[in-house]
């Protein structure tokens, strides 16, 4: 809201510059975000309906710098016929609309407005149309109440019936729009039809023009939900309608009528019908809080004399019993947002300075930690960076035809999307990634190291919400080695190997030994090169190169191998490392390689060498894989590097050989192995 | 004869000091001390001297081949040394060729931030707590003393899913799920994801991060609230960073506040960043409001709480000069690979 300090000043004292009380405002509330000339630009919060008022503002400054205010105190003449006899006024909808406050004029001149007027509607950013629709406006800007200006001779049978609309009734505004309303609007109707929109905005049908000489002031009060549904029903949004959104005063009906009467009589020559129409079956009185100044300066954090916090209640207009330790506060109407105490310990505190107020860090007394989830992803995080993978953050709402590719399930959807590459809520990181290394690749990035940790959003949607589940995702593309200017090829270029021993360094990094690695097929990934991670029952995660035609289609760099890991699943299993005290007897080391036939697994072929190995067996290094030249067709040669030692005394040869023996009788024994000369 | 030793002692030495390589020096060795070398003859040639003269005889000539024996050594030893010089100066590289290796990877600018508010908080004692992003209008709107009918709740300003399920779009979201599971005195924060329903430009993201915190304690003020802020803003924009709070207006905390910190460019001079303020406005906070500590069965005469909530990605663009917010989740590796 604009509002000029030369107007400020007709209602309260100000000699400060326009800057200096501009930061006296936002310091107490009223934030001035910026100074034209002599004019603020304030913006006023959602719960200050009375601050959108040249007289509010000067209200906050008289409050602030304890000044007198000079409220408006209109005097007129009324004559003629008294009004009630020409206006009724019947109230269909109390509830949403509890005053009808009106007046009639007789006789106006319409025409310009004087330069003064014209010149301070300008300075809120009016621009001035006529001298009755001038008047209604600078009341409004004046005092904060909405007023509207009907061509009585428009209004039919001298009748306002305040009522809802009916359903799919046309009705045509002032600025000519057609509008159809339903019965959740409020109007105003004459005898026969409707003449406005009540709060929002009048008709075209019964408004002023230049040659309207009777008329009829509304100054009604009408509840802030209402108008503000009714508002947004139509896409509305106006100076009257702002104003009973935000709260207008139900008792500032009557001084806002006989302020604008009175401009009226001065400028237009209005002869004043006598009387007010106004009404108000159930008034609105004002509300008593009790108040403890001893909670205010608990709250607050600052002892302030309790004569001092009496004195900055009455300034802001409230009426103060008090009762020793406590104050009954009777809070004006136009002050709706002031429900309950603490509401009275906000205004003390913004009256006595919040800038006052000594900074104090609380005490002990608590003990500060992360959430188990934030720790233990900031560990994974650990050991994915030092793994050498470029962190990245990507966004929960992705293009679902992205996260398709790898997911037979359908994301949940936003319902009103920004566009659909920000539809679905992400399902899985993998794709994510994969979205990542299809942007970077648009400029020149081919070799690409990447993951994320963060949660993905998984079907169903109830009304609690859905299963959020924390997952830790990388991608592998080229080669991760940097200063390879005398290594050509580029070594280690990514493949499944080296996705699976991120993972693997993943694992043993969090002390889980106990996995396995299962070959399946998933979407979007190459059916011959794709493994679920299994930690005992539980599916952990997968590993595996992108399909290739899913690489081809969305123009990836290279092959591109991805893994995800469930991280709600991990966290609830990780491992504390064991320690195993140190050998006292020496390791016997011997090689082994092994002919077997090309489709038994490694891990098949290790599976038998442990069954086999006896107790003195300790571990198992494959060292070498072939196939081809020299082995026969059909079958690979495997070589594994192999320890014994016992925890009691130094292996002898011979019992070594017969471990070897008895592995390679084992390996003959299932898989009619041989072994390699 | 002890001319003749003379003689070839200094000759020897001279030969040894002047050898140029190892297999000279061995010839030298060998003409002088080997089974046919002079002072191997010498010593043999002793019989011919008279008994009485033998063993001193004997005793010169011995210390002799010591000395020349030590002097062999140490040439010996010098000449060793010059060739593995000469041979190690012969493998010269160029040192200032690249390094060679898997780097670790980045912190991705913003977990960078997140980490170093984590240590922050924890070393205020606040107990982080996950809270999800998916949540239903309860918790995100009427659980914060938001009225039925508040604009906020408009389809147009927030992602539903549903008619009351949305993605949060405040962190103080997670208030109420954690005061209705545990007891005061409570010391809370919360980092994660909030979502706007925002057209998006350099200065607005539909998506961005909130850390939002909570005390709730006996006698908590205004005072313990401004006074942790300062704290936090000095910890994370410097010591010479200053604080000021003005009255504000949020449904869920009262009284409320923003708070301003002074200019990080100019340090409150006035600036293009500050709008020749000296002040930025960084975020809003406040006393919970008791209709919340209220629902929540907590007894506001006995307990109060303060509330504040920061923006992560606001502190990672006013520290590094980001004027795109959007850049931060679009994981561009010129973008993720300038923070060096």
């Amino acid at each position: 809201m604009r509002v000029a300090l030369s107007w400020l000043t007709d209602y309260v004292d100000c000699p400060e510059t326009p800057e200096r009380i501009a930061h006296d405002l936002t310091m107490s509330g009223t934030n001035i975000e910026s100074v034209t000339g002599d004019v603020l630009e304030a913006e006023i919060t959602p719960n200050r309906g009375d601050c959108i008022s040249v007289v509010g503002v000067a209200r906050e400054i008289a409050a602030m710098k304890a000044r007198a205010l000079r409220i408006p105190a209109p005097r007129l003449t009324e004559s003629g016929e008294p009004a009630a006899q020409s206006v009724t006024v019947t109230l269909a909808a109390p509830d949403l609309c509890p005053r009808y406050t009106a007046r009639l004029l007789r006789n106006v001149k319409n025409g310009a407005s004087p330069h003064w007027l014209q010149d301070r509607l300008l300075s809120s950013g009016l621009r001035p149309i006529n001298l009755i629709v001038d008047v209604t406006n600078y009341v409004m800007l004046e005092l904060g109440q909405p007023l509207h200006a009907f061509d009585f001779t428009r209004v039919r049978g001298g009748a306002i019936h305040v009522r809802r609309a009916t359903d799919g009734e046309r009705f045509v505004t002032l600025d000519g729009q057609e509008r159809t309303l339903d019965s959740s609007i409020l109007v105003i109707a004459d005898g026969e039809a409707t003449v406005a929109v009540a709060g929002i905005m009048g008709g075209e049908e019964s408004g002023v023009t230049e040659a309207t000489t009777t008329v009829l002031l509304e100054s009604a009060h009408f509840d802030a939900v209402a108008i503000r549904a009714g508002a947004r029903r139509l896409g509305m949004n106006t100076d009257a309608s702002y104003r009973f959104e935000r709260g207008v005063d139900p008792n500032g009906t009557v001084l806002a009528v006989n302020r604008a009467a009175q401009l009226l009589q001065e400028l237009a020559g209005a002869e004043v019908a006598s009387g007010v129409v106004d009404a108000y079956p159930r008034p609105i009185e004002p509300r008593v809080v009790t108040y403890r100044p001893a909670r205010g300066d608990k709250l607050i954090g600052r002892d302030i004399a309790w004569p001092a916090q009496k004195t900055y209640l009455e300034r802001l207009g409230m009426t103060v019993a008090d009762e020793g330790d406590t104050f009954d506060v009777t809070v004006p109407t136009f002050r709706p947002d002031i429900t309950q105490e603490d509401d009275v310990v906000e205004e003390v505190a913004r009256l006595s300075g919040y800038e006052k107020i000594p900074y104090r860090l609380p005490g002990g007394g608590f003990m500060g930690k992360l959430s188990p989830m934030q720790a233990f992803g900031n560990r994974v995080r650990a050991v994915l960076l030092g793994c050498g993978l470029q962190e990245c953050l990507t966004h929960s709402l992705a293009d679902p035809a992205l996260l398709m590719r790898f997911s037979d399930t359908p994301p949940i959807r936003v319902r009103t999307p920004l566009s659909e590459e920000y539809a679905g809520l992400r399902t899985s990181l993998m794709a994510m990634l994969v979205g990542v290394a299809d942007r970077n690749a648009r400029h020149g990035r081919d070799e690409l190291r990447l993951f994320e940790v963060g949660q993905v959003f998984l079907p169903p949607l109830t009304d609690a919400g859905v299963t959020e589940t924390q997952k830790a995702a990388g991608l592998l593309c080229g080669s991760p080695v940097v200063g390879r200017w005398n290594l050509k090829p580029a070594p280690l270029q990514a493949d499944f190997y080296a996705a699976k021993g991120v993972v693997e360094a993943l694992l043993d990094a969090l002390c889980l030994p106990q996995r396995r690695f299962e070959a399946c097929a998933a979407p979007g990934l190459h059916p011959g090169r794709t493994a679920r991670v299994w930690i005992g029952d539980a599916d952990a995660g997968i590993i595996g190169q992108v399909h290739p035609r899913v690489q081809e289609e969305l123009g990836l760099p290279g092959p591109t191998y991805l893994f995800e890991l469930d991280m709600t699943l991990l966290q609830g299993m990780v491992g504390r490392p064991a320690y195993r005290p140190l050998p006292r007897y020496p390791v016997v080391s011997r090689d082994l390689a092994l002919l077997i036939p090309s489709e038994v697994e490694a891990n098949r072929a290790l599976e038998i060498l442990t069954g086999a190995a006896g107790e003195t067996f300790e571990e198992a290094t494959l060292f070498d894989v072939y196939q081809g030249k020299g082995a026969p067709e059909g079958w690979k040669s495997l070589a594994f590097s192999l320890r014994f030692r016992s925890p009691e005394r130094t292996l002898t040869d011979a019992e070594t050989d017969a471990a070897l023996s008895a592995i390679r009788a084992a390996f003959v024994a299932k898989l009619g192995a041989r072994e390699r000369r | 004869m002890s001319d003749s030793l003379d003689s070839l002692t200094s000759e020897v030495e001279n030969r040894i000091a002047a050898a140029a390589s190892l297999a000279e020096l061995d010839e030298t060795e060998i003409a002088a001390l080997g089974r046919k070398g002079r002072l191997t003859q010498l010593l043999r040639g002793l019989g011919s001297l008279p008994p009485e003269e033998r063993p001193a005889a004997g005793n010169r000539i011995n210390a002799v081949k010591d000395r020349l024996r030590a002097l062999l050594d140490d040439r010996r030893a010098a000449l060793a040394a010059a060739q593995l010089d000469a041979q190690l100066e012969s493998e010269r590289i160029d040192i200032t060729l690249p390094g060679r290796g898997v780097r670790p990877g980045r912190v991705h600018p913003l977990a960078r931030v997140f980490e170093e508010l984590q240590s922050l908080f924890v070393g205020l004692g606040f107990e982080f707590v996950d809270s999800p992003d998916v949540e239903t209008t309860y918790y995100n709107f009427s659980s914060l003393n938001y009225p039925p009918d508040h604009p906020a709740y408009d389809e147009q300003m927030s992602f539903y899913l549903s008619d009351d399920v949305l993605l949060r779009t405040q962190g103080t979201a997670f208030q109420m799920r954690c005061f209705r599971e545990r007891r005061p005195p409570l010391k809370l924060a919360t980092l994660g994801r909030v979502y706007r329903y925002e057209q998006v430009d350099p200065s607005h993201g539909h998506t961005y991060h909130n850390l939002d915190a909570v005390l709730i304690d006996r006698d908590v003020s205004l005072g313990d609230l401004f006074g942790t802020l300062d704290t936090v803003m000095k910890a994370v924009y410097g010591a010479t960073a200053r604080t000021r709070f003005r009255p504000h207006f949020f449904p869920f905390t009262e009284p409320s506040a923003e708070m301003d910190l002074s200019c990080i460019l100019c340090g409150g001079k006035g600036c293009r960043v500050c709008k020749y303020e000296g002040w930025i406005e960084l975020l809003g906070c406040g006393l919970i409001h008791p209709n919340i500590l209220r629902a929540a069965g907590i007894d506001t005469d006995e307990f109060s709480g303060y509330a504040f909530g920061m923006g992560p990605d606001r502190v990672a663009m006013m520290r590094q000069g980001v004027d795109d917010i959007r850049l931060f989740l679009e994981d561009d590796l010129r973008f993720l690979e300038a923070f060096s």
